[in-house]
């Protein structure tokens, strides 16, 4: 039989069948992604509001480098925390390498300059008028910062579901942090790198099914998205 | 209420406003009148403490204004824009806003809220999305906000410029009744007719500098060449 017929049909009955090691892969995705993007969002965000209303001495230098950073090589960002944390590196003694935390702080440092970034444009997006309107209004400086993020809302939630997408479909940084354990480390886009290498098509392909409709779901969340802010 | 003594403001080598001073007394509305370009908004936001004057001295209740410390004279002035600036959020969040801002109680704010929306007329519109409001119901909400906190003065920038004639009516009486209430209204406009039938005294500038200040029936009779020219409509700006 064709092998992609006979994956297709492997891989609909692991995800009918709820197989354990499939949900495993699954639920450790989403808890290592869903963490490491709700920290990013809760550093990046400030983090963007503060280089938008505040300004310094080198802070085009510093928006440079956040621009810079989110186009990271995930392999890249592997490596540098896989040597932070390896048993000679500065932070080995707390053996993390090869946890679900390596994997989530390699997440987090591809999360933090999206959503920064991302964050940084919405605010300064926002019409200066309506800062002003806010002043005119008695709003104190607090209060207008929580204007600013009221009316970027909808740019802010976009860099949330984008970090997500990217932290969901990375693959090279985890797999030399984590190092792909089964029932520990492995996550759905290191399985179907190992289930392609070993042959397992049914696997590969059940993971990747679920890795699309992933990705599908957030591309429909961030389509609605758009055309709820066009709508205003 | 409100003097101005000698405000100039140079923006990039450019003089906007030169040598301003005027009163604004308690309780009366003041058109600031001119053409386009003569620095009415410029003078406005400076009046609204969005804008240091370059020199000069601006006086509230005869003290010289500190924009370092305006913690207690930001609540008592507030301005409304040309173009109806609306938060996206619900018709009565915008209008609570500046109330909010006070740190007034939930209860009271209900009250003071549902009390302005019905006096622009927009009790129906308050649970709405501000940003789906035309542009005369936004200006109404605007107007509606900036009277909700009860500011001693009011600045209104070219309010209905771009306004029907139906809402400029509506907005010009709304105007009208908020003055009745005792707070101290200055307009910025370009519409002779507008300044003839709200004002007590105007201010006519152009280029920058105050040509005129007169009680609106002087105003009106003067025989100055510039004051004139603007109001026969023979000046081209």
């Amino acid at each position: 039989m064709n092998p992609i017929i006979e994956g297709l049909e492997k891989a609909f009955e692991l995800i009918i069948s709820l197989d354990p090691e499939v949900m495993s892969i699954t639920f450790l995705s989403f808890q290592i992604s869903g963490l490491s993007v709700l920290l990013g969002t809760l550093i990046g965000i400030p983090l963007g509001m503060f280089l938008s209303f505040r300004d310094f001495f080198g802070k085009r230098l510093v928006v440079t480098i956040n621009s810079t950073f989110m186009g990271l090589p995930p392999v890249v960002v592997g490596l540098f925390v896989y040597l932070l944390l390896s048993r000679s590196g500065p932070f080995g003694p707390l053996q993390l390498l090869y946890t679900p935390s390596a994997m989530i702080i390699v997440q987090l440092i591809m999360a933090i300059p999206i959503v920064t970034g991302i964050t940084l444009s919405s605010a300064n997006g926002v019409e200066k008028s309506i800062k002003e309107t806010a002043i005119s209004l008695g709003a104190s400086r607090i209060r207008l910062i929580l204007v600013v993020l009221r009316e970027a809302r909808f740019g802010i939630l976009t860099a949330v579901i984008t970090s997500f997408g990217a932290a969901i479909s990375e693959v090279g940084g985890i797999m030399i942090a984590g190092g792909d354990i089964r029932w520990h480390t492995r996550v759905l886009t290191t399985a179907v790198v190992l289930a392609t290498r070993k042959g397992e098509y049914g696997m590969a392909i059940a993971l990747g099914i679920i890795l699309l409709f992933t990705a599908f779901l957030v591309n429909l969340f961030l389509n609605r998205l758009q055309q709820r802010g066009v709508s205003r | 209420m409100i003097s101005l003594d000698g405000i100039s403001k140079v923006i990039d080598g450019r003089i906007i406003l030169s040598d301003i001073s005027f009163e604004a007394e308690k309780g009366k509305i003041l058109c600031v009148l001119g053409p386009s370009g003569a620095g009415k908004t410029t003078l406005l936001r400076i009046l609204a403490f969005l804008e240091r004057q370059s020199s000069g001295q601006y006086y509230f209740d005869g003290e010289a204004v500190d924009f370092n410390n305006l913690d207690t004279l930001k609540y008592r002035i507030t301005m409304v824009f040309q173009k109806p600036i609306l938060f996206n959020t619900s018709v009565f969040e915008n209008v609570a806003f500046g109330l909010e801002a006070r740190g007034m109680k939930r209860e009271d704010i209900k009250r003071i809220v549902g009390e302005n929306i019905e006096m622009v007329g927009m009790q129906r519109y308050e649970t709405e999305s501000a940003l789906k409001l035309s542009g005369g119901e936004g200006q109404r909400i605007a107007l509606a906000r900036a009277f909700a906190i009860r500011p001693d003065v009011l600045l209104l920038d070219e309010p209905t410029a771009n306004l029907d004639p139906a809402n400029v009516s509506l907005v010009e009486d709304i105007i009208k009744r908020f003055n009745d209430s005792g707070s101290t209204i200055i307009i910025a406009t370009h519409n002779i007719p507008q300044a003839e039938r709200l004002s007590d005294k105007i201010l006519f500038l152009l280029d920058g500098k105050a040509e005129d200040f007169l009680e609106k029936e002087h105003f009106f009779t003067t025989d100055k060449e510039k004051t004139r020219a603007f109001l026969e409509g023979r000046m081209v700006y």
